[in-house]
């Protein structure tokens, strides 16, 4: 008897209405991209930069261990010897049409040359400009690096 | 003598209840399925034949990508066969163990949410839809505090986990603890006790416990069925056999206490990652082998020990001794293996995935057969196939 009454009554369907009816008064929870964004966390794996030295010049020794680390031969380095007898990096590329953001590069890296960034938003409207080289990846180290003494602990 | 199909229906690759591009051919009389066959392979990407050329370390970042919404499950399975095979699996620091847990757990509970969310849509329960994926951002977060990302972590590392947990994970963990079990009652309250869903899941898919067992499937869906198998439980491993927790079992194996064991486990989960915060004691998170793991950052930029093992590691690799394994974790989905056959060398000689959504979904054919069209869509969410871990 009580379930047919239930039934006709439609009670527990009230019960559900009211779940849903509590949550359209709470606030929302989604964000307007691209109006706001969110900050990534510290932590955050985005698009790699080279890291300078104060004097300006590569951090990067041109060591190979981030590009034997790689899972998918991302990083490309070209290296010469220079007059004394020292190494200097000529180019170093990044292909992020391959690019796994797993980070083992930034692990390999013996003299913390290579970073990952918090930039996430790197979509451009030909292939070529998505292979970074030398330059590109000190500009965004110089942001890097500006936004790395701003976060500091 | 076999039935004669009135019409021959492709459901799939690109139908959206299918998840991920399954293909089913239908045979159909009417309205009624008299035969079913499942065409896989679309998302081949032939990961085994990857991890092959690929260094130890070198391979976690591809596993991420089998079975893409439950990324640590994969690794963590992954790591503890490999650290099988160099027989360290006694040596690893507790506190990466807890950790280790903590995230497989909370991927359980991402990956149940993300099923639960597909699942109730297709059937027509919209709302539950969006409420799943906003608790399931959440754990997104945490997972971006921790790891540095969101869907493919990269957390775990041959030897321990890559960093220690922060502060404001474990606040914000403890806080996502706090609510998530309300929010659970909440799906509760929209799900089983509806009409709606009950006729739509309740009697249909029925597997019984025997079939399930011979067929092979694991996981949530041979948990439907009665049978209580559950590797956590069978064959321990990281601490779960220090902690305390339930596996739900229930008996008529059709979709609905597919339904409920699912919910059940994210209970469950739920006290385990709570147990585990308890119980984690402080200390390092990775073992101290510079032959495994790599020497920590300090020691590499200031000493010169810990810079010549590093260059050794990385150029090198990890070099287990001959032999085979096999190790086992409980996905989100089932029982899932790893099988490493190693020659000695830096890279796998051969490795073996034992996917559970492959071979949950073998049964379908079978299963399919005197159900309705509309059924399709809540059998096969049932069995919650991931396409990129059937496929690999």
């Amino acid at each position: 008897m009580a379930g047919i009454l239930k039934k006709a009554t439609f009670s527990d369907l009230l019960k559900r209405m009211k779940v849903t009816l509590k949550t359209m008064f709470k606030p929302t929870v989604t964000v307007h991209y691209p109006f706001e964004k969110v900050k990534p966390r510290k932590r955050f794996r985005g698009i790699h930069a080279l890291k300078l030295n104060p004097d300006g010049s590569y951090r990067c020794e041109a060591c190979y261990l981030c590009a034997t680390m790689c899972p998918s031969n991302v990083i490309d380095i070209e290296m010469t010897e220079g007059e004394n007898g020292e190494k200097v990096l000529l180019d170093f590329t990044v292909d992020l049409t391959r690019c796994l953001f797993c980070g083992l590069c930034v692990e390999a890296c013996p003299r913390d040359a290579i970073v990952m960034t918090d930039i996430y938003e790197f979509s451009k409207y030909s292939i070529d400009k998505l292979i970074l080289h030398k330059d590109d990846l000190m500009e965004i180290g110089k942001y890097y690096q500006k936004w790395e003494r701003e976060n500091k602990e | 003598m076999a039935e004669k199909a009135d019409l021959i229906l492709n459901m799939g690759p690109q139908h959206p209840s299918t998840h991920g591009v399954l293909r089913l051919i239908l045979e159909l009389k009417g309205e009624k399925i008299i035969g079913a066959d499942a065409v896989i392979g679309y998302v081949h990407r032939g990961v085994e034949k990857l991890a092959e050329h690929r260094k130890y370390m070198q391979i976690l970042p591809v596993f991420d990508r089998v079975d893409y919404v439950s990324s640590n499950s994969n690794e963590l399975g992954f790591v503890l066969a490999v650290e099988k095979l160099l027989g360290i699996e006694d040596k690893i620091p507790e506190r990466a163990q807890y950790l280790r847990v903590i995230m497989a757990e909370l991927t359980r509970i991402s990956s149940h949410l993300i099923w639960l969310g597909t699942h109730a849509l297709e059937l027509g329960a919209m709302s539950v839809f969006l409420y799943a994926f906003r608790e399931r951002e959440k754990i997104l977060d945490l997972f971006e505090e921790i790891a540095g990302g969101r869907l493919h972590t990269g957390y775990m590392r041959i030897g321990g986990v890559a960093y220690d947990a922060t502060e404001k994970f474990l606040n914000e963990l403890n806080e996502f603890l706090e609510f998530f079990p309300s929010k659970i009652d909440e799906y509760e309250t929209l799900l089983t006790e509806n009409r709606i869903w009950k006729s739509r899941t309740v009697g249909v898919g029925v597997i019984d416990k025997e079939t399930a067992i011979n067929w092979g499937i694991t996981g949530p869906a041979l948990r439907a069925t009665g049978c209580d198998y559950d590797v956590r439980k069978y064959y321990p491993y990281c601490v779960y056999d220090k902690l305390n927790f339930e596996v739900p079992v229930y008996h008529n194996g059709d979709v609905y206490d597919r339904y409920r064991v699912r919910m059940f486990e994210m209970r469950e989960s739920v006290k385990i990652i709570k147990q585990c915060l308890e119980k984690m004691p402080e200390g390092p998170v990775k073992l101290e082998d510079p032959t495994i793991v790599l020497p920590p950052k300090e020691e590499v930029y200031n000493t010169m020990v810990g810079l010549i093992h590093h260059f050794e590691l990385v150029i090198h690799g990890i070099k287990p001794p001959e032999g085979e394994v096999y190790a086992a974790v409980e996905g989100p989905r089932g029982e899932l293996g790893y099988y490493i056959v190693s020659d000695g060398s830096d890279k796998p000689y051969r490795l073996r995935i034992r996917p559970p959504s492959f071979i949950n979904i073998a049964i379908m054919p079978e299963l399919l057969k005197n159900h309705y069209v509309a059924d399709v869509i809540a059998i096969v969410g049932s069995l919650d196939p991931l396409m990129g871990e059937v496929d690999r």
